[in-house]
């Protein structure tokens, strides 16, 4: 560079110098705004997940103390009722003719009371904290056993976990609500129920032979909602398989992250 | 091969390397705007080697960057037409589309076409930092939460930027620079234009590998 350093060239370099000065300026603004959008986003989301986990579990709460009220009044109410009536039957003088009349009715009011017994343990949600979620869901195939209109099959595998009383409720709602879709629309003749445990998973499988569905998805049902809501408020892996013709199957994987085996 | 034919040569070979690139990320799926621009590059770089062709051989080839400059201004003017959503943008590049060549031909009656036309660059280019800033500000604005150094675009307007506005002090200077300082215009030329000119290249071919199939593009 031969010529004297002058004016023009001073001006070059200092113009080309504040140039990639604000070029820089404006890179880095745009990354630090993009950072903080990407942050923003987050917290909106974790915000908005928040606040539906939040909703779900009110909504729970209200249902599992609308259970626990019909619970109650199914046993105080309508129980006694049908025990005072059965009272009343016993109490009777029948002539020889209407004993067996009498008995029948009698035999009927007692299978009313072992129902109304049933339905009113099953959806007593302190009947599935005294019990654990695993022998309120054998009770619950033990009374669909009990209408033989199914052939139920049940087997475990593993050591029990202990897991969180509420989750335990969300848990027996979600096999709940799976047995009485089987009751109602499968039409089948075999319910395979399997528990297995490893390690710190517990993996639930409730498989049916009945009609299934193929592309008649019923996915929009309130209670397949339901079902999806409750797992992921778990959270747990839930999914359903199924075929027409070849039955359904219903999975729900979850995983205890403070998990102590009980026997 | 001296050094100097070396470091007028090495823009050429970035230039080259960046309408390669376009050409190999040319893909059916990339949106109008890309499959241009990765045509408008390898026109680029053919000019750019009748360029060092025809000074090389001493021939004054001010007329052939002149027609570059013309072609590279509406091109690029009509690209962010597509890309910047703001309707006193569009107006602009309207408006710069009947100013433009009124002032090309204009310095063309004037200056002739044999003589880098140094206002039309100036005018050119200003536009150009005009958009790829107009651009910035719409990354800026967005309520998008993608990453921009995934939009292809984000890096075409960061070079458009970093070479207009680092070249226009001098290319604008030129014809001036040329006549009183002609072995610093020269220097300059060699080592700072051609620098700013491989950056642009270089992030040229950053945009067409990121590979985003942009929503902003059309």
């Amino acid at each position: 560079m031969p010529e004297k350093f002058s004016e023009v060239t001073l001006i070059l370099f200092a113009s080309t110098l504040i140039i990639l000065l604000l070029t820089g300026l404006i890179v880095v603004s745009l990354f630090i705004n993009q950072r903080r959008k990407y942050r923003f986003h987050r917290e909106k989301f974790e915000m908005k997940t928040n606040f539906d986990r939040e909703l779900l579990r009110a909504h729970l709460e209200i249902q599992s103390q609308a259970f626990e009220s019909i619970s109650r009044e199914l046993h105080d109410n309508v129980g006694t009722l049908i025990s005072i009536a059965m009272v009343h039957i016993r109490s009777m003088s029948v002539s020889a003719t209407e004993t067996e009349k009498v008995s029948e009715v009698d035999g009927l009011l007692n299978e009313a009371m072992d129902s109304l017994r049933d339905i009113s343990r099953s959806i007593n949600p302190e009947n599935i904290n005294r019990l654990g979620w695993q022998k309120s869901f054998i009770a619950e195939l033990d009374r669909i056993r009990k209408t033989k209109l199914f052939l139920v099959h049940y087997s475990e595998e593993g050591v029990p976990l202990a897991i969180e009383i509420q989750k335990q409720i969300i848990i027996f709602r979600i096999l709940q609500e799976t047995l009485n879709n089987i009751v109602k629309h499968s039409c089948g003749e075999n319910i395979y129920a399997h528990v297995g445990f490893l390690n710190n998973v517990v993996s639930i499988s409730i498989r049916d032979d009945g009609k299934g569905f193929g592309a008649d998805v019923p996915g929009e049902g309130a209670g397949i909602k339901n079902m999806h809501s409750r797992a992921a408020m778990l959270p747990a892996a839930f999914g359903i398989e199924s075929k027409a013709g070849s039955g359904t199957t219903v999975r729900l994987t979850y995983t205890e992250t403070n998990a102590i085996n009980v026997l | 091969m001296n050094v100097k034919l070396l470091i007028s040569t090495l823009p050429l070979v970035v230039v080259g390397c960046a309408a390669a690139v376009s050409l190999i990320s040319f893909r059916r799926h990339y949106p109008f705007a890309l499959r241009m621009l990765a045509a408008f590059w390898v026109f680029n770089f053919c000019i750019d080697l009748c360029g060092h062709i025809t000074k090389y051989y001493g021939v004054k080839n001010h007329w052939l960057y002149n027609f570059y400059f013309w072609v590279m201004y509406l091109v690029l003017a009509y690209l962010y037409d597509g890309q910047v959503k703001h309707k006193y943008v569009h107006l602009a590049i309207r408006a710069f589309y009947m100013v433009f060549p009124l002032l090309v031909l204009a310095e063309s009656l004037v200056s002739g076409v044999s003589k880098l036309q140094t206002m039309m660059l100036v005018a050119g280019s200003i536009f150009m930092i005009f958009l790829a800033a107009a651009y910035f500000r719409q990354l800026y604005l967005s309520e998008d939460n993608a990453s921009v150094t995934a939009d292809p675009w984000f890096w075409f307007s960061f070079g458009f930027i970093l070479y207009f506005g680092c070249t226009v002090p001098f290319l604008g200077m030129l014809n001036y620079l040329w006549g009183h300082y002609k072995e610093f215009t020269n220097f300059y030329y060699s080592y700072f234009s051609n620098s700013f000119a491989i950056l642009l290249n270089l992030l040229i071919i950053t945009g067409f590998l990121c590979q985003r199939n942009s929503r902003k593009s059309r």
